[in-house]
């Protein structure tokens, strides 16, 4: 039971890593980065990719991971996303076309991570974390990173928002961009650096993975991708607060599913979530009221 | 010819099973209603084919069955599903395609788990494929040229304003659903009648994104769109058989491009190139169907034209 508990925490945390970025993305820029999940499985390819040509230290791997997915993902939005919303003539079909367009992007570092690695997993087996045995709970430290960082990191963010200037300008801008272009705030910039933190986010949420299970597949994102979405639409759109809730909640829901059935039905969780979500309550647990967009 | 043919029989008649499937997304995403569903009822109706067809039932029921049940059950989706927009439906349909993936990888021995199901006992002819590619091609292109497509067009530009005129919009919004459904539930069955078999993998998050990169490059605004993006994406891999492992890097990209410089695929561009090539003999045959997002208040009278419109 004790090590059930581990389990839930790592998984949210994992899940609250993951999602943050996505969560930002959407309910700030009003962007649903399809790319999210590659971005993530890409930060850990990098780590992997340039831990086999120099010996860095796990630090400086994280950093790495984090920085190419950051700036991936800060580019695409500034090349692909911007020319969509210029081009495109009214909100409905900016949805669609980022959609689409953040498809095609993801499956650029999927294909290089496939064509590196054969597409079969990859990790870095010099980066054995170290595990711990505490009154009958065993885990690992890259387990406690994950969980430590991918809670508090959310909690963070959460109060961040309310309590900095920088979160009131990035909830100022997601509530009018025009007015806050009026108020002094340079939307692209905010934008970008948005964007830049949320890729960061998902490489850090990728490089963890990769540590923590010993090897992640090129195809890890799209899985994740999924329960991102479940997660968000759960939580709230937008709700930093309600990511982490969600987070927990899926945790918890997959961990129970797990352990009554062989597992093959914990991805199906997500899309349950998000079929009933969307129908019975929009909103999730926590996002402003959604009656207009959805 | 006859070897090319022979070479490639199966690329050719899994690019004709297709396309009711890309017709329904496409008239599905034109009409405003972003809606996968076609690829989730694509999947089910082709497992369902296959269990039938290997529990004994005849080939005539184990096709026609599928696609009407199909129906039925899109018709009981339609109000559930009747108020969600854009974005958000195309998420719960998504979500609706892959969980029947994830059914269909539990279902034990009516299914095959994870392996899916061989050897079924069903075949077709690439003749038949054919006559239905051509019939559903056909019906497409009435349906353009009717008032129903007018009605499609003016839907993606403002409920609104159809309402205004008449048109009863959620009925409207159903009947749409409920055909694009039925379109992917054929392919579905065509397809097992086409391969014997059926895995996981036609609910899945890569299929949904092929049939949706077929909808769009080809060319969503049209019938001619769903062949050429149908032709695109079979095709692409044999055509960059050289790149290799690169293929997905490459439609990838094309699909970044197209949304960002071509939203209306490959067809919108051959018009816009017939349009400066040719202007007046181009007056003369075009007929006006906005793609998506046109901005046309004359969408509802087809004789007149405005400029910028296809």
């Amino acid at each position: 039971m004790d090590q059930q508990i581990v389990t839930v925490l790592v998984l949210a945390g994992t899940y609250a890593l993951f999602s943050l970025g996505l969560t930002l993305a959407w309910g700030v820029l009003d962007v649903l980065n399809i790319a999210h999940g590659a971005m993530m499985m890409f930060g850990g390819f990098s780590a992997y990719w340039v831990s086999e040509r120099v010996d860095l230290p796990w630090p400086a791997l994280i950093a790495l991971g984090m920085l190419v997915s950051g700036s991936l993902t800060a580019l695409m939005d500034a090349t692909v996303f911007a020319t969509i919303r210029r081009a495109a003539s009214d909100a409905r079909q900016i949805e669609i076309l980022t959609l689409i367009a953040g498809v095609g992007v993801a499956g650029i570092p999927l294909t290089l991570a496939e064509a590196s690695t054969h597409d079969t997993p990859f990790g870095i087996p010099s980066i054995r974390p170290a595990v711990y045995h505490v009154g009958g709970v065993s885990f690992s430290a890259a387990q406690v990173a994950v969980a430590v960082l991918g809670i508090g990191l959310t909690i963070a963010l959460a109060i961040a928002l309310v309590r900095t200037r920088q979160g009131r300008a990035l909830r100022a801008l997601a509530f009018d961009r025009e007015t806050s272009q009026l108020m002094g705030l340079n939307p692209w910039l905010l934008g970008t650096a948005t964007m830049f933190v949320a890729g960061a986010l998902a490489g850090l949420a990728g490089v963890l993975l990769m540590l923590r299970l010993g090897g992640i597949a090129p195809n890890s994102g799209e899985i994740l991708l999924l329960k991102g979405f479940a997660i968000v639409i759960l939580g709230g759109v937008g709700s930093v607060w309600g990511t982490l809730l969600a987070s927990i909640f899926l945790a918890v829901a997959e961990t129970v599913v797990v352990q009554y059935t062989s597992g093959t039905w914990t991805d199906g969780i997500s899309f349950v979530v998000i079929i009933v979500v969307l129908i019975v309550r929009p909103q999730g647990f926590l996002g402003k009221n959604l009656t207009e967009r959805v | 010819m006859n070897s090319w043919y022979y070479d490639n029989l199966l690329n050719v008649q899994t690019a004709l099973l297709y396309i009711p499937l890309v017709l329904g997304v496409q008239i599905s995403i034109r009409a405003g209603i972003f809606s996968l569903a076609p690829v989730g009822f694509f999947a089910a109706a082709a497992y369902a084919g296959a269990a039938m067809a290997l529990h004994g039932w005849s080939i005539a029921l184990a096709t026609i069955v599928p696609v009407l049940a199909s129906l039925v059950i899109a018709s009981f989706m339609a109000p559930i599903i009747a108020s969600l927009r854009g974005l958000y439906l195309g998420l719960v349909t998504f979500a609706m395609a892959l969980l029947v993936g994830v059914i269909a990888t539990n279902g034990g021995e009516l299914t095959g788990g994870s392996l899916g199901l061989f050897a079924v006992p069903l075949g077709t002819s690439t003749l038949e494929l054919v006559l239905t590619a051509v019939f559903f091609l056909a019906a497409a292109w009435r349906i353009e040229r009717s008032s129903i497509g007018r009605i499609v067009a003016a839907l993606d530009y403002s409920e609104e304003l159809t309402s205004s005129v008449g048109v009863d919009v959620p009925r409207m919004r159903s009947i749409i659903f409920v055909l694009s459904c039925g379109c992917g539930a054929t392919s579905g069955v065509l397809y097992v009648l086409t391969l014997a078999s059926i895995s996981p993998t036609v609910a899945s998050f890569g299929t949904v994104i092929s049939v949706l990169t077929m909808a769009i490059v080809g060319g969503i605004g049209r019938w001619y769109g769903a062949p050429i993006g149908i032709i695109f994406v079979t095709w692409l891999p044999i055509v960059l058989s050289s790149v290799g492992t690169y293929r997905n890097l490459v439609e990838g990209a094309v699909l970044a491009l197209v949304a960002m410089y071509a939203p209306s695929g490959i067809a919108g561009l051959v018009h816009r190139a017939a349009e400066v090539v040719s202007p007046r003999l181009w007056g003369v045959i075009r007929r006006p169907a906005p793609f998506v997002g046109a901005n046309s208040m004359a969408v509802l009278d087809s004789e007149s034209r405005k400029e910028g419109e296809f």
